[in-house]
């Protein structure tokens, strides 16, 4: 990838994580933390990656992402809007009475939304299951969902994951978030769910959620004609997110101050500029 | 009352589902091995989805087929769908309006073998709690094949609730209108309405006989479509007789019962009385037993009945 581009991607995604602050900022609620560190991630699936047309959002031949996690619900909303399926304006009615941008997405009424934010349980599920009913219909379509890593260890996980492979359901491709705050891989999880994954058959990849040039590597890697599903362990750089909500996990949850969000809209400018 | 061979709702349904499983959205969703699917067994590769071993996952899996303009049916153990499964049915389904239809074919205490964590006596207020979910229980055949097509209409989620228990026609009308919102008026009468769902028709019927001698005429409606509810259909009734039973193979908060008071109390009070599962767990045992023994039998039909109309609104 030329650097211009990488410039361009990144100042992309500058916006949409101001976006993200404006909107979790005006709404005095709302997650924030885990937005701001998936929209480098958003930004380049939904500007280099996944096949779409804004001004026909339901086109069948379209890819899906699937957002597998409400925390970060902020950041494609803030995408959608920045790829011209609505209008910014509506990034500021998030979370109120009437709005179209609801806490959890509503699939019926945001255009861009692909599939119903699930809480409780792995979306695992709903992507290979329509990654596999639109492989029947001969379509090359592609699934993208994103999830926590935390959640690639329940068993239901694992038996959809087997159920994939089994299937050899290979237009799904999912993007495994995980948060640094953690620490590296501090109960193992990564290396238990590798070590299944892969010994049901999936391919597995790994990236920096906080690098373009990364992601076009790994992305230029899923093979087409494969008959894999695929998973990208993607882990996020310290630094992609604010200082204090990167911290203070619990005062993030709960929304902005209008002070704190002006901090915020500095630090995130002093980013982009420096 | 009509054609005397019995035959269990799920059977019926089975067979009927088969007959429309050309239809290009038609798809069943299930897991191996799980419950006898009868003639569905022989269905083409294409037309049957196999979940993997986890409840949650199968609503979900039905979800995404939903998503590409598929409309699932999925048939699974009830306590295993709603209980395991519920967050998933409310979020994924109910909440977004999918045309998924659940189909279980363990309701009420017809598996009662299975014991309290298998047989469901609050599913009916379970799902008829949830918004944008319809909630239908069939009595018959023609009822599960009238169900069925309404269901095939349906564009958003449906709940069925069938059973094990062989039971025999009500009526004689294959061709009756089962849309969501009706209900099926199963004997005409003066004195006092009562209103049934699944198996209790039958021992309402029971119970018109018995009553009659009393002289007491009881008019008999089955509401096969618990929500939407049919308000009109019971109003109707009530405004002449001025008394109600509610009879149903449930607990008795939530269900028939509840929705019959909800729908009274509110618009025209009249004495009601109740025949349904006290608040409590079941125990295990033969199904025949066990309504006996939790008073779903039309002997309770008859003393309910009995008392109602003593009270009645005059």
């Amino acid at each position: 990838m030329e650097t211009a581009r990488i410039n361009e991607l990144e100042q992309i995604a500058s916006e949409v994580r101001k976006d993200i602050v404006r909107m979790v900022g005006v709404a005095r609620s709302g997650p924030l933390e885990f937005p701001l560190l998936i929209s480098d991630v958003l930004v380049y699936l939904y500007w280099e990656e996944m096949l779409l047309i804004s001004q026909n959002p339901k086109k069948n031949d379209r890819d899906r992402f699937i957002l597998g996690t409400e925390d970060g619900v902020p950041a494609l909303y803030s995408i959608l809007a920045r790829r011209g399926f609505y209008g910014r304006e509506e990034l500021w009615h998030y979370r109120r009475l009437g709005a179209m941008l609801q806490a959890l997405p509503d699939f019926r009424r945001t255009p861009g939304i692909d599939a119903p934010c699930v809480t409780s349980g792995t979306e695992l599920a709903v992507a290979a299951s329509l990654a596999q009913s639109l492989s029947m219909e001969k379509l090359r379509t592609r699934v993208f969902c994103l999830l926590e890593e935390n959640d690639c260890g329940f068993e239901d996980f694992f038996h959809e994951a087997e159920r994939c492979a089994n299937k050899k359901i290979k237009n799904i491709i999912v993007i495994a978030v995980h948060k640094q705050r953690s620490g590296p891989d501090p109960n193992g999880l990564q290396l238990k769910c590798r070590d299944r994954l892969s010994g049901y058959g999936w391919k597995i990849l790994e990236m920096d959620g906080s690098d373009f040039a990364s992601m076009e590597e790994v992305f230029g890697r899923l093979d087409n004609d494969g008959t894999e599903p695929a998973i990208i362990f993607t882990s996020i750089r310290n630094g992609r997110g604010l200082s204090f909500a990167e911290n203070d996990h619990a005062r993030a949850k709960k929304g902005l101050s209008i002070e704190a969000m002006d901090r915020a809209l500095e630090e995130l400018e002093g980013k982009s500029n420096g | 009352m009509g054609d005397s061979t019995k035959t269990c709702t799920w059977n019926d349904f089975c067979e009927y589902l088969a007959s429309f499983a050309a239809d290009e959205d038609f798809i069943l969703v299930a897991q191996e091995m799980d419950i006898d699917l009868g003639p569905l067994n022989g269905l083409p590769e294409e037309k049957v989805f196999l979940s993997s071993a986890s409840d949650p996952n199968m609503i979900l899996n039905a979800a995404g087929l939903a998503l590409n303009g598929k409309k699932p049916w999925i048939a699974g153990i009830s306590s295993r769908i709603l209980s395991r499964s519920y967050s998933q049915i409310r979020e994924a389904l109910a909440l977004p309006s999918l045309p998924v239809r659940i189909a279980v074919p363990d309701g009420g205490l017809s598996c009662g073998e299975e014991g309290a964590s298998r047989i469901m006596t609050e599913d009916l207020a379970l799902m008829r709690a949830m918004p944008n979910m319809s909630v239908a229980v069939p009595s018959d055949r023609n009822s599960v094949r009238g169900i069925a097509d309404a269901a095939r209409r349906s564009e958003g989620p449906v709940y069925i609730r069938l059973g094990q228990t062989p039971l025999s026609q009500l009526n004689d009308d294959p061709e009756g209108d089962f849309s969501f919102g009706g209900a099926r008026l199963l004997r005409e009468g003066t004195s006092v309405t009562v209103c049934t769902c699944g198996i209790m028709g039958h021992q309402a019927l029971k119970a018109a006989d018995i009553l009659d001698q009393q002289g007491i005429d009881i008019e008999i409606l089955d509401f096969y479509s618990l929500k939407p509810f049919p308000e009109q259909a019971l109003l109707a009734s009530v405004r002449r007789t001025g008394c109600c039973v509610a009879a149903e193979e449930h607990s008795c908060i939530g269900g028939l019962s509840s929705a019959t008071a909800e729908c009274l109390s509110t618009t025209y009070p009249v004495p009601v009385r109740f025949v349904a599962i006290d608040d409590r767990f079941v125990h295990s045992g033969n199904p025949e037993e066990l309504r006996e023994y939790f008073g779903l039998t039309w002997k309770e039909i008859v003393n309910a009945a009995a008392q109602a109309w003593a009270l009645r609104r005059r």
